[in-house]
């Protein structure tokens, strides 16, 4: 259920960032809501099942935006051991730490398309769209990561059921 | 923090994933078109994909009629802006048209008497009162005219001189001063005209009759004899010595015989519309020529001017 509900959400994210951006044409501003589910499962889920799910999401992610198959499965993969690694030694916690995460996140995974880009685009062009890019996508991943993080997590709490546990 | 429960498991999984991706990568860069990975991910998602993009793209559709909606607004409150502003025109044209058709109606009595030297004037307003009836005047200075030069404008002019409309005779100068002249109207009580029934060549006394709701002047010294009728025109006489003979005053709308005594009483009602009078022209006095222009026979001495004033 909780792997499920990960790909569902990861799912929506890639729905509403289509949505948004066949909408109202916002292009570089549009709130990438693939990072912010994959910088999610980084706080959430253990290296196997994050792992999997990122890569799932991160196939999908090739379906939907045409880029040859494995491109945003690798970049969400790598972003997803980022954040995982980044949360298993700093507790990223309240609005500012999850801004934190968001910046990090952001501007690591943003570099790390780029830098995967040039496997498959030419130079010039990955370099432009980098500058293009930077910061929106920035603004909007440290703006939405800890705005969408409580989202996600009732969501979790609300659908998925907690272990009982005994109190001591 | 969950933890998973091999510590070589994820590394082993991890590497699997990476290596899936970069196989994906190559095998995808290596092939000539699409390969088949893409080809099958693009027609797993292709049907979500057009859903969401459909729904997005009438959604930006509707955003767009909306944000057209309101320039619609915007525009609609310029076209009304626009639309006020030649209404504005129109009745600027309008009243354009008006003043066109009163000045060559102007120049019209202009050309039908020759025989009398005119001056224009424009009526600036009227007296405020119940009892008086009076027309405010600016004279107009003709540069090409006698008056050319001179700023004071009413040179030749001398109270007494009658005042006519295309329609027929409207008083006569009370005062001048300047470029100002006052007008004693035709229905002012004060204001007396020797006038005669066109028709029936009754002769009479037009005396205004001062009524503050109307305007009107009452025949006086009309002989009980006379057979006078309804809508008869009443002319100027001209044998007081202030009005040019022939000058329409207006015409008769009530006769009272009396049971007794030697006059009957009528009233006449002007032919102008005085209290829509905009411009005027003053009689300087006669021209010397004949009311068709033509030159008049130097057998009589020409008529001296107007000495007469107000009742």
């Amino acid at each position: 259920m909780s792997v499920a509900l990960a790909l569902l959400a990861g799912l929506m994210g890639l729905c509403v960032d289509l949505f948004v951006r066949e909408a109202w044409r916002l292009d570089a501003w549009s709130p990438d809501f693939m990072v912010l589910v994959i910088l999610w499962l980084g706080t959430t889920r253990t290296w196997t099942q994050g792992a999997v799910i990122a890569s799932m999401l991160g196939l999908v992610a090739d379906g939907f935006a045409g880029s040859p198959a494995g491109l945003h499965m690798l970049h969400a993969l790598l972003l997803f051991y980022l954040s995982r690694g980044l949360s298993s030694r700093v507790l990223f916690q309240g609005f500012i730490g999850r801004m934190l995460l968001g910046l990090v996140g952001g501007l690591t995974g943003l570099f790390l398309f780029a830098a995967l880009g040039k496997l498959v685009l030419p130079d010039g062009q990955v370099a432009l769209r980098l500058t293009e890019l930077v910061v929106p996508r920035i603004v909007v991943v440290v703006l939405f990561v800890p705005l969408g993080f409580p989202v996600l997590d009732r969501l979790e709490s609300t659908f998925v059921r907690q272990p009982e546990r005994d109190v001591l | 923090m969950p933890r998973s429960s091999s510590p070589r498991r994820p590394i082993v999984v991890g590497l699997l994933l990476i290596g899936a991706a970069v196989g994906l990568l190559i095998a995808d860069h290596a092939s000539t078109g699409r390969g088949p990975v893409s080809v099958t991910l693009g027609a797993l998602v292709g049907p979500l994909h057009r859903a969401i993009s459909a729904a997005g793209h009438d959604t930006r559709a509707l955003w767009s009629h909306y944000v057209a909606l309101s320039e619609v607004h915007e525009d609609n409150a310029a076209l009304r802006a626009r639309i006020g502003e030649l209404e504005e025109r129109a009745a600027s044209v309008d009243g354009l048209r008006a003043e066109n058709q009163r000045l060559r109606a102007l120049l019209d009595l202009a050309d039908t008497r020759k025989d009398l030297r005119l001056r224009s004037a424009r009526v600036v307003g009227r007296s405020v009162s119940d009892f008086f009836r009076v027309l405010k005047l600016t004279l107009e200075v003709d540069p090409q005219g006698e008056d050319a030069g001179d700023t004071r404008g009413g040179a030749e002019l001398v109270v007494g001189m009658p005042v006519i409309a295309p329609g027929g005779v409207v008083g006569q100068l009370r005062s001048v001063d300047g470029d100002r002249a006052e007008v004693l109207m035709l229905t002012d009580l004060r204001s007396a005209i020797d006038v005669v029934l066109e028709t029936s060549r009754a002769r009479g006394v037009a005396v205004g009759t001062g009524e503050p709701d109307r305007y009107a002047a009452r025949l006086e010294y009309l002989q009980r004899n006379e057979a006078t009728a309804i809508d008869e025109r009443v002319v100027t006489s001209g044998d007081d010595g202030r009005y040019p003979a022939g000058l329409v005053v207006g015409r008769v709308t009530s006769v009272k015989p009396q049971p007794h005594g030697l006059f009957q009483d009528a009233e006449v009602e002007p032919f102008v519309d005085l209290s829509a009078l905009e411009e005027v022209y003053i009689v300087l006095g006669p021209s010397g020529l004949t009311a068709d222009g033509s030159e008049l026979q130097r057998e009589k001495a020409p008529p001296s001017a107007p000495t007469g004033g107000p009742r």
